[in-house]
């Protein structure tokens, strides 16, 4: 594929496309993880905006700022589609996601351990971030590689803009939805954010795959 | 042929399984230092060898690799190893074992399809020895800082807080219960010989 000729350009259908893209996606990444982590976890129809580096922490914020503080994990990507996944959830909530892996053969979870908290934490964001981005790229013929998780503990929503490093001139795809473990009645918060690199790529994946159609 | 030569040759250890848990690929690395040869581990199903290895975190994070596509990473600091080797270096004392960080991911066939999941093994002992020794260096010193009244009681516990792999209120929260009859020097003095012991007992 020669992307130095593709128009970058995002078009409001390439939009929608990449929304019923994610939108199948999800589906199937939510149907496999209760293969993986025996829970019910639904992924609400994902949501697409175009955004520049700024506007994204304020969409960001606005989308979490019933939350004093918020744990993050932020985990990147990286194949033709490349980028970086934010799980985002309450601090309040990270208690029930410890407590999800509580049947281990390890010895029971220690609250204050905060080695193993956090270790639970990454394990359940690593999981849900890697089925999700795993399926999106399966679905577009591409293979991701992962580094690993990184957790941002109790990030004040107030300081998210002055907190994260990115490009303000920079524009961003933001791929938007809200997980939600049924059992555990935990909500929080998966962004997607790919960078202008993959805008050329993504777009004829997006016409390759509707070719399919 | 290259690939060969590089996979035997890398200084990383590289072990390869398929969907069944049996060996595929046992690098020269890994034979090296376990002892084990290809030929001998080849098609045997890798909790023959280490039936350590078969508990829930990684028969789950194996499961999320091969139906998913995800990737897993087992960090030193929890876990320590995966494969217990001994350390490379003859002259490491108090260390059992090589000190690990390893990753696991998916391998594809020509239809994309994941049919395997690779382990990669990387020795990160004299890190660990590194990391851990500066961490008691830092300790002792803040420790006396804190006894000579130099240093506030609260500037350590941040400076702690900023250094150690957990966060500060992680580290607040366990160790910031003094029993009124001690006073703040004689407590914090205290947690930093706490923190110390669990670091140098690789608890941390």
């Amino acid at each position: 594929m020669n992307t130095s000729q593709t128009d970058t350009t995002f078009t409001k259908e390439d939009g929608a496309i990449l929304e019923e893209v994610m939108n199948i996606a999800f589906g199937k990444a939510s149907s496999e993880l209760a293969t993986v982590v025996d829970l019910r976890i639904l992924l609400n129809a994902p949501k697409v905006e175009f955004l520049q580096a700024d506007d994204l922490l304020r969409w960001i914020k606005q989308d979490t700022a019933d939350n004093d503080t918020l744990n993050m994990i932020e985990q990147n990507f990286w194949g033709k589609y490349t980028g970086s996944a934010f799980l985002a959830f309450p601090t309040s909530a990270s208690k029930g996601l410890v407590s999800l892996f509580e049947d281990d053969d390890l010895p029971p979870m220690d609250e204050e351990n905060p080695l193993l908290v956090k270790e639970n934490l990454l394990e359940i964001g690593n999981i849900l971030i890697g089925a999700c981005v795993s399926k999106v790229a399966e679905l577009l013929d591409d293979e991701v590689t992962f580094s690993p998780p990184r957790l941002i503990p109790r990030m004040v929503v107030d300081n998210l803009a002055n907190e994260a490093r990115l490009d303000p001139d920079k524009v961003a795809i933001l791929i938007k939805t809200v997980f939600h473990i049924q059992d555990k009645d935990i909500k929080g918060f998966l962004f997607l954010v790919a960078g202008e690199e993959s805008m050329a790529w993504l777009k004829t994946a997006l016409q390759n795959f509707m070719a399919k159609f | 042929m290259i690939l060969n030569q590089i996979l035997d040759t890398i200084d990383i250890g590289l072990v390869i399984l398929d969907k069944d848990f049996k060996v595929r690929y046992w690098n020269r690395w890994m034979a090296m230092h376990s002892g084990i040869a290809f030929q001998e581990i080849k098609g045997v199903s890798i909790f023959e060898f280490y039936p350590h290895l078969k508990n829930k975190k990684l028969l789950r994070n194996f499961k999320a690799v091969i139906n998913l596509g995800n990737h897993y990473f087992f960090p030193q600091k929890l876990y320590g190893y995966l494969f217990p080797f001994r350390p490379e270096s003859n002259f490491v004392k108090d260390i059992n074992h090589m000190q690990q960080s390893c990753t696991m991911g998916p391998l594809r066939d020509d239809e994309k399809v994941i049919q395997y999941a690779y382990i990669s093994v990387k020795d990160v002992t004299e890190a660990y020895i590194y990391e851990t020794n500066l961490a008691s260096a830092l300790l002792t010193l803040l420790e006396k800082y804190v006894e000579k009244n130099d240093m506030p009681a609260e500037e350590a516990q941040s400076i702690l807080d900023e250094l150690l792999p957990t966060s500060g209120g992680e580290v607040m929260a366990k160790h910031s219960k003094p029993p009124k009859d001690k006073d703040t020097h004689a407590v914090i003095g205290d947690q930093l010989v706490d923190i110390l012991s669990e670091i140098a007992s690789g608890n941390r």
